[in-house]
């Protein structure tokens, strides 16, 4: 009989492999869609809201990305000023005063998704853009992303999130991740299971947004929450693969582990907002809940796993080269390499190359659009090291989360 | 169209489920065969110091013949001592990376008691020859203590070492305690051992607190 440690080995391989069939699956019955264009048959008018905090050094190039939009029929860009204390609400001013589209809601520090609500109440648009002060949305982005509201039940549609400045090195590892969750989101889509439309560009229907009341204020990621209502009120939600939104990635560990300390939060809240929906209302409960509930189980567990058998071997290394030393013997002999490997080891090294060689995938497909590629290293250290310190943020979100000290910022 | 999608959409999931399980079944099955060709190794070479082991008990019989010397008699069970000890070695490789199967942990034992009838042999051999050099290495073959663990692995390496040194001067016993032997557990009662490792030198010395190669080697001078 294997032992407890083997099985949880091979469950843990088991989900894994799971997972990679089933976008590969997804990938291979769909892909002549992914690419596909929904033309308009309604000339939706656009609304553009811009909630920005302390942004004055990127505020600018959003608002004129958007202004560069081939969509006719954009009615108007919103900037709200969330109590800034820099020079956010000066430039905004000027881009008032020079672009007859820009409007300014001026307010007092209240938060991302308050700043939204207030917003969209004075939004004329039949479609609300919603797009992060430091992103970049490409020309034809709104156009590509209208066509799919064609289809009356579609609530939300997202495009590709992109890294905008590659210029150090963890930037060069969240321009592979964003790359990947890119080319994931848009396979969940054919399963009707986009779980999050991000801040950095998404176009909802204002009426499906004003069905589900607008953004929790509450939730760390108003995002991840509305995406959640929507579905769970009957909306799908759609990705256009056509088009790109850049943003500014993290450029220091800290900002990086700030970041997704939030997102993760807000995933705990959503979950349990949404808690009595397992295995009810469709993809939701069905896939959505579950997917994220034991991802977040399994990277508890598993990080836990890994510190407990880590330090072990420590210990055990510690131990044996201090009584190696009093004996007078060897500390590390031949003998303790193990060239017999076993058949968890043939497994995790197929397992690993399975995983690169989708990782590989993903990033080919995703650049070939667009003039970028990843260096060799980077997609290496991205599989081995970086996706390891998602586990890590797990748990202290985890334990902020269930001690209830987070706020937004 | 819509139909279409719905459709696809709950086939997909049982179709990665199905593939996931056939593709993990074949390892499984690949990963039993491998542990399984690996030990049909191990149980050919056993049943080849079996035939050792009851050639040295033979021999034993025939001691009262003058045709028997004692000489010849120490011979054999140095030679099948370092044979089985190579074997351990070997064992105890396999040992590691068996993950599925339980047959590896039963031809351990079985090697084990093979090396209790062997130092039993011996014990019997001294008595009628004088003296040969035997170090016996008690242990546990299943401990989830680390400080066990770590004494266990540096032990191995001073006794090995040992061994290497003195070569055919010594005959090296390793047993695991754990392998519910009855005769290593009455002998373990008779030579009063309390705490494992220990290291018996000539069923007189017992040793619990490792020492060096130089240490052990004035045991046998």
């Amino acid at each position: 009989m294997p032992s407890i440690l083997t099985i949880t080995y091979l469950f843990y391989m088991f989900i894994a492999l799971y997972f990679l069939f089933l976008f590969s699956l997804t990938f291979i019955q769909n892909k002549k869609e992914i690419f596909s264009e929904h033309k308009t048959k309604k000339n939706y008018s656009v609304s553009v809201l811009i909630p920005a905090f302390n942004e004055q050094d990127s505020i600018r190039g959003t608002v004129e990305s958007i202004l560069k939009s081939d969509y006719k029929y954009l009615k108007e860009i919103i900037i709200i000023n969330d109590g800034s204390k820099d020079n956010t609400l000066k430039i905004a001013k000027e881009l008032e005063k020079k672009y007859s589209k820009v409007k300014i809601l001026n307010k007092k520090n209240s938060g991302k998704a308050d700043s939204l609500n207030q917003a969209f109440k004075i939004a004329k648009g039949e479609l609300i853009a919603i797009v992060d002060a430091d992103s970049y949305p490409d020309a034809n982005a709104l156009s590509s992303m209208v066509g799919f509201f064609n289809d009356e039940k579609v609530g939300a549609v997202t495009t590709r999130i992109l890294v905008r400045k590659r210029d150090n090195f963890l930037r060069k590892m969240q321009a592979v991740e964003y790359k990947v969750i890119a080319f994931t989101r848009k396979l969940l889509e054919f399963l009707d299971s986009i779980y999050v439309t991000p801040g950095p560009m998404a176009l909802y229907r204002k009426d499906a947004l004003s069905k589900i009341k607008g953004f929790d204020t509450k939730n760390m990621t108003e995002d991840i929450e509305a995406t959640w209502h929507l579905i769970h009120d009957g909306y799908k939600i759609r990705m256009s693969f056509l088009s790109k939104a850049s943003t500014i990635a993290p450029d220091t560990l800290k900002k990086w582990f700030v970041q997704r300390i939030r997102w993760n939060i807000g995933g705990f809240q959503t979950i349990l907002k949404y808690k009595h929906c397992f295995f009810r209302k469709g993809m939701l409960g069905f896939f959505i809940l579950p997917f994220f509930s034991v991802s977040l189980i399994l990277g508890t567990f598993g990080l836990g796993l890994f510190i407990y058998r880590f330090s072990n071997r420590i210990l055990s290394s510690y131990l044996s080269t201090k009584y190696s030393i009093a004996a007078q013997t060897a500390i590390l002999t031949f003998k303790d390499l193990s060239l017999n490997p076993s058949i968890l080891n043939f497994l995790g090294v197929i397992l690993f190359v399975l995983s690169l060689a989708f990782v590989f995938f993903a990033l080919r497909f995703v650049n070939k659009h667009i003039s970028e590629r990843e260096s060799f290293f980077s997609v290496i250290f991205y599989s081995l090291i970086y996706i390891m310190l998602r586990p890590i943020v797990l748990i202290i979100s985890l334990y902020k989360f269930l001690r209830g000290k987070y706020s937004w910022r | 169209m819509a139909l279409k999608i719905s459709r696809n959409k709950k086939h997909v999931f049982w179709q990665a489920f199905f593939l996931t399980l056939l593709f993990f079944s074949l390892g499984l099955v690949f990963g039993v065969y491998m542990e399984q060709m690996r030990n049909d190794n191990v149980n050919l070479v056993f049943y080849g110091s079996e035939v050792s082991l009851y050639d040295s008990f033979a021999l034993g019989k025939l001691v009262e013949d003058s045709s028997v010397s004692c000489k010849d008699l120490i011979d054999s069970n140095v030679n099948f001592a370092d044979k089985i000890y190579g074997e351990a070695k070997e064992l105890d490789k396999y040992d590691r990376s068996t993950k599925l199967t339980d047959s590896l942990r039963i031809i351990h034992q079985k090697y084990d008691l093979l090396r209790t009838l062997l130092w039993m042999n011996i014990i019997s051999v001294k008595e009628k020859c004088g003296n040969i050099n035997t170090v016996v290495y008690l242990y546990n073959y299943k401990t989830d203590n680390i400080e066990v663990q770590s004494k266990q692995v540096v032990w191995g390496r001073i006794l090995e070492d040992l061994k290497d040194e003195m070569g055919n001067k010594i005959i090296l016993i390793p047993l695991a305690v754990d392998q519910k032997i009855s005769s290593l557990n009455y002998l373990i009662k008779k030579y009063n051992i309390t705490e494992f490792p220990a290291v018996i030198i000539n069923e007189k010395k017992i040793i619990y607190k490792q020492e060096t190669v130089k240490e052990l080697e004035k045991n046998f001078n």
